[in-house]
């Protein structure tokens, strides 16, 4: 017993002249302790306390000493995957390592102090699993007619809280009547379409099975049939972006009505003008449903000196109609309902072009104008 | 979404190099050590002297990031690297069903891989930019790295709200499908979550300022009948006798060319279709390469594996005007390559191979480097 220490004591000298390897760790790491710490923002570090500091060790050398690896599965071995990135620094004998990134609530972390000899001590720190109770709902799908086009354009789903991205085609089906999946109904983007807080998802329709003439459309045809009925599917296995799955899935289910290939006419839209000094809302009701998003956006009222008229927009009865209420009372004058031409219908048809132009048929002659301007009056009230 | 630059293209730059003395100009020269923040990392691209092109959707912006990365390897090692997927999630201290690798390029000068990766869930995800060397893997630090951005402009009323004063918020975004380095330009092409657009922006590189970027409205013909608009899924360019061209593929499967020149500001574009890619099915990636002093072009596609097809066929077609009967196709011909199957990304890893990751049957992601066919 003691020949075997006395060889292991001149192994250990040994190994503590030859120079690190790379490490800052003298020898056997047997008295370094770590620690985990955590700063008065709440982000954990390591703490290394105990080393034997072999003089010029920097921060290249510590990545060899000390070494912090993920560990997926309980009790695993990190043998194959890299070490956890993050910086080093040592002050007074003591030496911290702040991952890059907050440390994951149900993973595991092994710590590893290595000596030049190459023998490491470990520690393992497990982060408790953070229990997450499902509360995320889908709050609206727009169109929210019950009734929408053969060559429906797309739809907007939307959260009650920020979502996990990447999963959305596979969490979002559509079914038939017979409560048989349609296969590949929607374009599916590497880059799914979510506006910035990550609560409304836009879900285009394949755009080969809706235009004329493409090869998808001829072949399989088109995703949509008119007469038939439809449900749209959202799964409750699919989970927000703080990893709690969906509070229940989502159901709406419409009837298809046949393809529409007419642009929006604001001329024939129904306006009703307020009374001046009243707070009431202009409204608009159009002949049929217009996108959600882009009646948010891409319709608004300004004045004759050319201001916009700041206030509170609606859509309502299914996106067929649009209300303004002002922050302020209406004045007397003319005012100019102004809209993007780029403003959509449901099947993409926008105000300056229909989604496709048939060039061996007549279609309606094309706005110019990429602004379109529809003049009212407010009057006194009786 | 790959580095665009070609062998015809490097043709094409060395010859400028020799026309123009400012082509051989440090490019990096006007950038700036600031820590860049990225807001998100969708696709990435090579341009010159290591400069790598990350496109930031959700930052509406496209960063080049000088990642000195400059010097010629003696003898490459190729990109080899199992699990990759694990590797990232363990380096960034997660689990691997929270990391999402959004895109790869090859750096031509060093054949090291770089992958856009998103670490978390949400939109509010950190964005981080991952290195392969070998079989080795890093996680770049953008604080020490130079770097420019260019923000792209909003179209009218992007800014248009809902909600009032403080409440104020756009829920418009612009998704960028692809982006590439082409000629001194960065080319972006990119679709709206809202209105069915397709826009592709071209800017010129250095970002100096100068110049206004050149916004083209992309259209399909179907048969020479049927105009709409068409956003485009991913893009490379080539020549065709002696041209620059574009070949993209739209969201509605058709393949297009569409020559560099006309990509002006304003001008409403349409593709010439010269194949239609198929049903079910989404190209992802296209790389352009010689062999056997012959040039190809291989599409790495979701449902149809991958495709070969000769360049110079893509020059010689008419275009497809007429209808194609019983749904069959009609345009290019092509060659599927058998072996590469479940390819995810893919790009140049140098002359002769490429740079693939394939997703295997256990639902991890591998990266290898396979012999060009």
């Amino acid at each position: 017993m003691i020949r075997r220490l006395s060889w292991m004591i001149l192994a250990v000298l040994l190994l503590g002249i030859i120079p690190g390897c790379g490490r800052s760790v003298r020898d056997e790491p047997g008295s370094a302790r770590i620690g985990l710490a955590t700063d008065p923002d709440g982000s954990r570090y390591f703490e290394v306390t105990g080393l034997e500091v072999l003089p010029g060790a920097d921060e290249s050398s510590w990545r060899e000493s000390v070494r912090i690896y993920t560990l997926f599965e309980r009790d695993s071995s990190p043998d194959g995957l890299p070490p956890l990135a993050g910086s080093y620094v040592f002050t007074g004998g003591v030496l911290r390592f702040r991952p890059r990134f907050p440390l994951e609530p149900g993973l595991e972390y092994s710590a590893r102090v290595y000596g030049s000899s190459g023998r490491f001590r470990e520690t393992r720190f497990r982060i408790p699993k953070r229990e997450v109770e499902p509360t995320t709902v889908v709050s609206a799908v727009y169109p929210s007619s019950d009734v929408l086009p053969e060559n429906l354009l797309k739809f907007y789903i939307h959260f009650s809280a920020p979502m996990s991205i990447g999963r959305a085609y596979e969490n979002t089906r559509l079914l038939n009547s017979q409560g048989q999946v349609v296969r590949y109904p929607f374009l599916e983007l590497d880059e799914e379409l979510w506006d910035p807080t990550g609560r409304r998802l836009t879900i285009f329709i394949d755009p080969g099975r809706i235009k004329q003439e493409v090869l998808p459309n001829k072949t399989v045809g088109p995703v949509f049939r008119a007469g038939e009925s439809y449900t749209l599917v959202v799964s409750d296995r699919w989970k927000d972006a703080a990893g709690a799955r969906l509070r229940s899935s989502f159901r709406k289910s419409f009837r298809v009505s046949g393809a529409d290939h007419e642009s929006p006419d604001p001329a024939a839209w129904k306006l009703s003008a307020p009374s001046a000094g009243s707070r009431d809302p202009l409204a608009l009701t159009f002949d049929a449903p217009l996108d959600h998003a882009l009646l948010q956006r891409l319709l608004w009222v300004e004045s004759a000196a050319g201001e916009r008229v700041e206030g509170a927009v609606r859509v309502e009865d299914s996106e067929r109609r649009w209300s303004l209420r002002p922050d302020k009372d209406w004045s007397p004058g003319t005012y100019q309902l102004v809209i993007r031409s780029t403003l959509e219908d449901l099947a993409g048809n926008g105000v300056d072009k229909p989604f496709e132009v048939d060039l061996f048929e007549q279609v309606r002659s094309r706005v110019d104008s990429r602004l379109v301007r529809r003049e009212f009056t407010v009057t006194p009230g009786r | 979404m790959k580095l665009k630059l070609l062998a015809c293209l490097a043709l094409t730059c060395s010859l400028s190099i020799s026309l123009n003395p400012a082509a051989a100009a440090d490019l990096t020269a006007g950038m700036k050590t600031a820590s860049l923040e990225l807001k998100s990392a969708g696709p990435v691209a090579f341009g010159p002297q290591g400069i790598l092109f990350v496109a930031d959707p959700l930052g509406a912006a496209v960063h080049a990031i000088a990642t000195g990365d400059t010097g010629k390897v003696a003898k490459r090692k190729p990109v080899a690297l199992d699990a990759v997927d694990r590797k990232i999630a363990a380096a960034l201290g997660t689990a691997p069903d929270k990391i999402r690798i959004s895109d790869l390029a090859v750096n031509p000068l060093s054949g090291v891989a770089y992958l856009s990766v998103a670490r978390g869930s949400g939109v509010a995800a950190p964005a981080v930019i991952v290195s392969v060397r070998g079989d080795k893997l890093e996680t770049l630090d953008l604080s020490s790295l130079k770097s420019a951005s260019f923000t792209l402009p909003s179209v009218p009323d992007a800014k248009a709200t809902t909600g009032r004063g403080r409440r104020r918020q756009s829920a418009r975004s612009q998704a960028i499908t692809d982006l590439g380095y082409v000629n001194g330009r960065v080319l972006v092409a990119g679709m709206s979550n809202e209105e069915f657009s397709s826009s592709l922006r071209s800017v010129a590189f250095p970002f100096d300022g100068s110049g206004k970027p050149a916004s083209v409205e992309i259209y399909h013909g179907a048969h020479g009948r049927f105009e709409t608009r068409s956003p485009v899924r991913t893009f490379v360019s080539l020549n065709v006798a002696g041209q620059p061209y574009l070949v993209a593929a739209y969201q509605c499967t058709p393949l297009v060319t569409i020559p560099l020149s006309d990509i002006k500001p304003g001008a409403k574009l349409k593709g010439k279709t010269v194949a239609e890619l198929g049903n079910r099915n989404r190209p992802l990636d296209m790389i352009v390469y010689t062999k056997a002093g012959k040039e190809y072009m291989l599409i790495a596609n979701s449902s149809r594996g991958i495709m070969k097809v000769s360049t110079v066929e893509l020059g010689k077609h008419p275009g497809i005007t007429e209808r194609v009967a019983g749904g069959g196709k009609k345009g290019v011909p092509y060659e599927t390559i058998e072996g590469w199957k479940g390819i995810l990304q893919l790009d140049r890893a140098d002359d002769s191979n490429a740079l693939v990751m394939r997703e295997t049957e256990a639902g991890s992601f591998n990266l290898e480097t396979l012999p060009l066919p």
